[in-house]
């Protein structure tokens, strides 16, 4: 008769050894492919808005610190063009009458 | 063609102009509805203000309103951004310098000496807690949303106004001017120092464009002229050396962190003007003007 226990003096931490290895395994495949998965919904949820401030990706589930906070907390912040040139300003013509104005106060 | 209404307000002139004449009374009345909301949460001369609730219970969170947290929000955005130099942590700062009340009875009364209340307490002291609508400051520390207030409630209301009427929309509280909407031609706007001083002009299309400035809201101290930009560093008003900034950007907000900050700190704020790549002109403390980025080279005296 074939046996291995002569050659396994101690099968029950053997086996819990096993066992182990095997779950730290699992626990490593399941946290890659959470990350993974989890990385590509907020890839996906992420607006291309490089004209603003960028937003921290931490949770907000308390009270927090000021730093870095979000710059589309608010509605109307930035959220027009989003060109960081002159795009939106230009020389004005010799006659044409001002509309508006930009005065220190 | 375009119709425009102007008043007073928060001690400066409120303009509204708009390409469809057929809705300028409903967007004035819209436009004062918003900003005497956000008087209500925001003024620090209201002591019936949710501002001056936060500012009375230093040390403890309070519970505000989605529009205050939205107006601190941005002025941690402005702090962020600026590095510092856009600090609403100035409250207890620009009091101190004699800033105490509306800028007219400041004006009015005699001249009082003022004190130096040291670097603020800084904006990351700030807890903001936007899901739950909780804002808190240490003990010993006062909020001054004047920095940021104006130029949100322009890009505020541009927005909501210009998207409603279908219509392009240009708001100017006091410097702070922000352009919605598409216009059949760019908007000719004058550029000053101060209202009524000569200025320049130039077109803008979109976005936002603010002066700040230490030559307007100032008054008389024994020591001599004070005003409202406080350097953060030291906690007393400005003295480096731009005495007025004219900023363009995509957003008022944007455009008035910039001009704010090259007043507050000078130098330290042209790198990130720099970096932004924002069109700017400078007023120095002699008259001279600089202009950065792609300023309109061909402005003329308006």
């Amino acid at each position: 008769m074939v046996t291995t226990e002569a050659f396994d003096p101690h099968p029950d931490r053997t086996r819990w050894l096993r066992r182990s290895a095997a779950a730290a395994v699992a626990t490593a495949v399941l946290g890659v492919t959470g990350t993974g998965l989890a990385v590509a919904v907020l890839a996906a949820r992420q607006p291309d808005n490089s004209g603003g401030t960028q937003a921290t990706t931490g949770t907000d589930d308390g009270t927090s610190s000021s730093s870095g906070p979000s710059d589309s907390g608010s509605s109307s912040s930035d959220n027009g063009s989003s060109d960081s040139g002159s795009g939106g300003l230009g020389s004005a013509q010799q006659d044409s009458p001002t509309q508006g104005g930009s005065h220190g106060s | 063609m375009t119709a425009s209404r102007s008043w007073k307000a928060w001690s400066c002139t409120v303009r509204l102009t708009v390409d469809d004449p057929a809705v300028l009374s409903a967007a004035c009345g819209a436009l004062k509805a918003l900003m005497d909301r956000v008087d209500k949460a925001a003024s620090r001369f209201r002591p019936d203000s949710e501002l001056s609730a936060i500012n009375a219970r230093a040390g403890s969170m309070v519970p505000v309103s989605r529009l205050l947290v939205d107006l601190v929000d941005v002025s941690l955005v402005a702090a962020s951004m600026s590095g510092g130099a856009v600090d609403p942590t100035v409250g207890g700062a620009v009091v101190a310098a004699g800033y105490d009340d509306d800028i007219e009875a400041v004006r009015r009364r005699l001249p009082q000496a003022t004190g130096s209340s040291g670097p603020v307490p800084g904006w990351e002291q700030v807890q903001l807690n936007r899901r739950l609508a909780l804002i808190g400051i240490p003990k010993g520390t006062t909020l001054d949303l004047g920095a940021t207030a104006k130029a949100w409630t322009a890009d505020r209301a541009a927005l909501v106004l210009s998207k409603r009427h279908g219509c392009a929309v240009l708001v100017e509280i006091g410097g702070d001017l922000r352009a919605a909407g598409t216009p059949a031609e760019p908007w000719v706007i004058e550029v000053a120092e101060r209202e009524g001083d000569p200025g320049v002009a130039v077109t803008l299309a979109h976005g936002g464009l603010t002066t700040s400035t230490r030559t307007a809201r100032r008054w008389s101290t024994p020591g001599g002229f004070a005003h409202h930009v406080i350097d953060p560093r030291t906690g007393r008003p400005a003295d480096g050396p731009w005495r007025t900034a004219s900023v363009w950007a995509p957003s008022a907000v944007r455009a008035n962190t910039f001009s704010t900050a090259l007043v507050a700190t000078g130098d330290t704020a042209l790198g990130r003007l720099t970096l932004a790549g924002h069109p700017a002109r400078l007023v120095d403390e002699d008259g001279e003007v600089i202009e950065l980025a792609g300023w309109p080279a061909a402005s003329r005296a308006a």
